[in-house]
């Protein structure tokens, strides 16, 4: 590895970066809303005020979050406020700030979507390599049409399906949040089996599906690495299978796959915003979606950057993980 | 004569299942076989889809044939106990065509080396094992300190292949099959890999099992040459006559297609073409493309005639000689390895042996 390709890999993370959070400045402002007006006005006609004075406020609050300016000095402050990961207040929860807000959802996100990734890949990629052996059991070749059919639902129809035969129907687990309503978070043994319950039918909608993907790309690799002379090679120098599956076949065949995984792993913060919503589960994809229902500019701005950070680094780290992978990428400069 | 590895009567058969129209013979009737006591270079030559790879794959036992039994030391690839298997696998080392694909691209050129040497036990310490990998590196004529350690991707095809045929010189195997060995390598290198093929042969007394579709580099090193057409054995015997007067009209077309370097002799004038789709299903394969075919030929397919103490060719031109069984063929084959050494010699000085 070396140090000025690092640099560059760097380098253009951060003009990604950039980009992304100018695109991310300028889009919301395009809607022509005015988010301050609209909340208030939302908030005077609940409390059946007249609209004496909501101008003076409009302009108050417009001051406070700096709106008031020029859009150029609104953009410079913005950047100056990004680069320190200060998203300023929540418009429509103020006076809450939008990294208070963030704070919260991600370790549900988090939890949920890493979860759910990490163990759809390992069985995934298990099941795919298995099914493209011919040495596995024959009764795994039925496992086929059932996952080709999952994969081609959707995450959040497949959540729909659970949730009315396991949450409505039969009343085996709760519908809907990340816990109970009269629950308290803490530590307890309690409040950790409640949460988990909640967590089941997402991550399962979640699970369900996204294995089929994994197992059908990995069977794809394996049938291709199979074919390759080293495979058959092999053979013929008396490796024994075991090793000529794992070294020989799910070694190569699995390289695609990691590359899917990081990226995978990159985009859990909005990996499944559906899921999320149908689940009012407490996580970043909820709060994403009812930003983006009022208009919170701010709170909008924060996931958006949030993610595209996350994924920059995801991608940034398999650019200086992969020659680890593969002997046969170096950066070497030839 | 004590056989070595023996091919009786191996038919193979692709395709014909249930949901395909179409079965290929990829091999018919085929038999082979190398003596255990006196080691020879066999060449089988023929043009692609004749079944070479096949016959490669069946006697190293990684294809199990529709028909007939491939053996090693009289026993059969397909039954053989774990300790047998391992013998031979040991014993029948394999070179494949192509150099590029037979690594594992995820180990460096070392592994392939250095696991033989402990699987097989074939050096007591870590510095015997790098003497002896340094060793047989050099025999092919490879630097060891320019080749270990590197990855495959960072050596030439000729390099590469080289690795392999070191690698098969490691184990001190009892045969070689090279499969199309060197039909990826240049020129240059192409001399180098068949002289290393050659001196394990003279030095070492290692049979080597030579496939290709190349007549001019057999006849360089083989001793006896078996020329296959459409998965069946067309002409068997001695290489110095086979390919000095070639007798089955495939063997004489084969002999035509090879470009001279020369204006005496027009390359291609002859009757070189593609086999039409009239095949016939149940007469001589080559009868399509025979100039001198009969009605006989489109019915039945012939049988080997033995012209020739070392020679059997199948084709009704020589009907008047006796008929051969299939699995006869070995007859031929020793026969012609023990009147090759005096024929080689007498006739010296046209044939360069690199």
């Amino acid at each position: 590895m070396r140090a000025d390709y690092l640099a560059r890999r760097v380098g253009v993370f951060v003009l990604i970066v950039w980009l992304a959070a100018t695109l991310n400045f300028f889009l919301p402002r395009l809607s022509g809303q005015d988010p301050v007006r609209a909340t208030l006005l939302q908030q005077a006609s609940l409390g059946g005020h007249v609209q004496m004075g909501l101008e003076a406020m409009v302009k108050e609050y417009e001051g406070r979050f700096g709106l008031d300016k020029p859009l150029w000095r609104q953009y410079v402050t913005y950047l100056g406020d990004v680069s320190r990961f200060n998203f300023n207040y929540s418009i429509s929860n103020y006076p809450r700030t939008v990294n208070e807000i963030i704070a919260e959802a991600i370790p549900w996100t988090v939890v949920l979507l890493g979860t759910t990734t990490i163990l759809s890949f390992t069985i995934g990629t298990l099941l795919g390599a298995l099914l493209a052996w011919p040495g596995a059991p024959r009764w795994m070749r039925l496992l086929m049409p059932p996952l080709w059919a999952l994969h081609a639902i959707p995450f959040f129809l497949l959540g729909l399906i659970l949730m009315y035969v396991f949450a409505f129907r039969f009343q085996l687990l709760p519908m809907f949040g990340g816990y109970s309503p009269g629950a308290f978070p803490a530590l307890t043994l309690r409040f950790v089996g409640d949460v988990l319950a909640h967590a089941i039918l997402p991550a399962l909608s979640i699970v369900l599906v996204a294995t089929g993907g994994w197992a059908l790309g990995m069977r794809g690799m394996m049938v291709t690495t199979m074919g390759e002379d080293y495979v058959t090679f092999a053979e013929a120098k008396g490796l024994t299978r075991l090793t000529i599956f794992l070294r020989y076949c799910v070694r190569n065949a699995i390289l695609p796959q990691t590359t899917a995984l990081a990226l995978a792993l990159g985009n859990i913060l909005s990996g499944a915003v559906l899921v999320e919503v149908i689940f009012g589960f407490p996580g970043v994809g909820t709060i994403l979606f009812h930003a983006i229902r009022e208009n919170d500019h701010f709170l909008i701005q924060g996931i958006v950057f949030t993610v595209i950070v996350a994924l920059g680094v995801a991608t940034l780290i398999l650019d200086v993980v992969y020659p680890l992978l593969d002997p046969r990428i170096s950066y070497r400069r030839t | 004569m004590r056989t070595l590895l023996e091919a009786r009567s191996v038919t193979k058969v692709f395709g014909g299942g249930v949901f395909e129209r179409s079965s290929t013979v990829a091999l018919e009737n085929f038999s082979l076989a190398i003596d255990a006591d006196r080691p020879s270079i066999i060449a089988v030559v023929g043009e692609s889809g004749s079944g070479k790879t096949t016959l490669a794959r069946l006697l190293l036992g990684l294809t199990a044939p529709t028909s007939g039994h491939v053996l090693y030391e009289g026993q059969d690839l397909q039954q053989m106990s774990r300790e047998r298997r391992r013998k031979f696998r040991r014993d029948i080392q394999v070179i494949f065509q192509d150099p590029y694909g037979v690594y594992n691209p995820f180990y460096r050129v070392d592994h392939v080396l250095a696991t033989p040497v402990a699987k097989f036990g074939l050096a007591r310490s870590r510095a015997a094992a790098r003497t002896l990998i340094d060793e047989v590196l050099r025999d092919v004529g490879l630097r060891p300190e320019e080749t270990l350690g590197r990855f495959p991707h960072q050596l030439s095809g000729g390099q590469r292949q080289r690795v392999m045929v070191a690698r098969a010189l490691l184990l001190r195997p009892r045969v070689i099959l090279a499969d199309e060995p060197v039909s990826m390598v240049d020129a240059s290198l192409r001399a180098t890999i068949l002289g290393s093929l050659s001196a394990m042969h003279r030095e070492r007394g290692i049979s080597i099992i030579y496939i290709t579709h190349d007549l001019a580099t057999a006849y360089q090193i083989s001793d006896t040459i078996v020329v296959l057409y459409g998965g069946a054995v067309a002409e068997v015997g001695d290489v110095e006559l086979v390919v000095k007067q070639p007798q089955h009209p495939y063997t004489r077309l084969l002999l035509s297609s090879i470009p001279l370097a020369t204006t005496a002799r027009t390359w291609m004038s002859e009757f070189a073409t593609v086999a039409s789709s009239a095949d016939t299903e149940t007469g001589c394969k080559f009868a399509a493309r025979c100039p001198s075919v009969e009605k006989v030929c489109r019915e039945t397919a012939p049988p080997l005639f033995k012209t020739h103490a070392a020679r059997a060719v199948a084709c009704y031109l020589y009907r008047d000689a006796p008929t051969l069984d299939a699995d006869a063929i070995g007859s031929v084959l020793t026969a012609s390895a023990a009147a090759s050494p005096p024929a080689s010699q007498t006739i010296q000085p046209t044939r360069s042996r690199p």
